[in-house]
């Protein structure tokens, strides 16, 4: 079973899934529980829901690490089991921020402090950078791959070769 | 309201009657079918715009409708200009797409392009220096200012990423986009076509065009 991950999409899934999404600006957090082959993934948008009513959890980084880390728990799964990934968070463009943070790297740091807190360690992060990524995240094995244009990987990535994966 | 491109206008728009908003559709109109004419006189085709959408929103509700497209390579332009109100017009075109509006835009043979090389992008970002050019003019023009835009950013990356990139600029967060979108297509059974995305502070945009 194969699933692509839209902005804002929180998702958990049991091997032999495999979950999918292309990040920009934007950060993908894998959890993987090495104990019960399960995966879950969110699209983070924005860090922080500020005290909006609307709006999916996913979409902020503030409110998505806590829900997938209950859909998580919902399988069975607990903190010390978790290994999680971050990914994403590139800037784009070279349009000047007036200093301040990108929002991607924002997005990030928020992510960053509820794991911390949840005590789930972060195993793997690929944050940053100009390009694109695409994520192809095995549920079963934990493995994510991870292409960015014009990277070696990219050509067999397109094509869904996935012999890498097991 | 006048609508000759049959533009779509989304209820967050269409329910406010203030003069301000029906100027920028009108506005918009205007840029959208001038732009298919450059495209047509760049091109040697004739293109026309098919499809065209307005639509008041926040990043929070953005929605791209891109879902089949989203790791699909894609070449990109954004010009901005900021000065006045905070704007992006933002040029796509699928790969196979560019390889061929470069084709045609440099004279070479259909085909002739196969590799997205510095030259392609930067060429294909010129192609938006016009397009995006002919909204600043109206733009300008209605508000009777000059308006300068910023050197185009090119990029050819997935179409999700790039979308992400121009949605999550820190000059969007917090506040409410005018967002129109527009295809231009060529006339024929499988025509080439281009996405033409403008996206524009709402609160300024609307300040400026109030102004009589």
């Amino acid at each position: 079973m194969e699933h692509f991950i839209q902005i804002s999409e929180i998702r958990v899934a049991r091997s032999p899934a495999v979950l999918r999404t292309v990040v920009g600006s934007c950060i993908a957090l894998c959890l993987f529980d090495r104990n019960r082959g399960i995966g879950g993934m969110v699209h983070i948008l924005l860090p922080a829901r500020d005290g909006k009513e609307d709006g999916p959890p996913g979409r902020y980084a503030d409110t998505a690490v806590p829900a997938l880390f209950r859909k998580m728990q919902e399988e069975g799964s607990t903190a010390y089991s978790l290994d999680a990934s971050l990914f994403g968070g590139a800037v784009m463009f070279a349009f000047s921020t007036n200093g301040t943070r990108a929002i991607g790297l924002r997005n990030a740091d928020v992510v960053k402090g509820h794991l911390a807190a949840l005590n789930i360690p972060v195993g793997r992060e690929d944050i940053g950078g100009a390009s694109g990524r695409r994520l192809i995240f095995d549920c079963a094995t934990g493995r994510i791959d991870v292409s960015v244009l014009g990277m070696p990987d990219w050509e067999s990535s397109a094509r869904g070769k996935r012999k890498n994966l097991r | 309201m006048p609508n000759p491109l049959n533009l779509e206008i989304g209820s967050h728009v269409s329910n406010r009657p203030d003069p301000a908003v029906l100027g920028f559709v009108k506005l918009l109109s205007a840029a959208f079918d001038k732009a298919a004419r450059h495209l047509s006189l760049l091109t040697q085709q004739t293109m026309a715009v098919i499809h065209c959408r307005v639509e008041s929103m926040t990043v929070d509700d953005f929605k791209f409708e891109i879902e089949a497209f989203e790791d699909q390579l894609f070449f990109a332009s954004i010009l901005k200009m900021k000065d006045t109100v905070h704007t992006e017009v933002v040029l796509l075109t699928a790969e196979s797409e560019g390889f061929r509006l470069f084709d045609m835009i440099s004279g070479h043979p259909a085909g002739t392009t196969r590799k997205a090389d510095p030259n392609v992008i930067g060429g294909i970002g010129e192609v938006n220096n016009i397009l995006g050019t002919t909204f600043i003019n109206e733009f300008a023009t209605r508000i009777c200012r000059t308006v300068q835009p910023k050197i185009p950013v090119n990029a050819y990356d997935m179409l999700g990423a790039i979308l992400q990139g121009v949605l999550l600029q820190d000059e969007y967060l917090d506040r409410t986009v005018i967002c129109a979108d527009a295809v231009i297509q060529e006339s024929a059974v499988d025509g080439f076509k281009v996405r033409l995305i403008v996206l524009s502070d709402e609160t300024q945009l609307l300040r400026l065009l109030s102004i009589p």
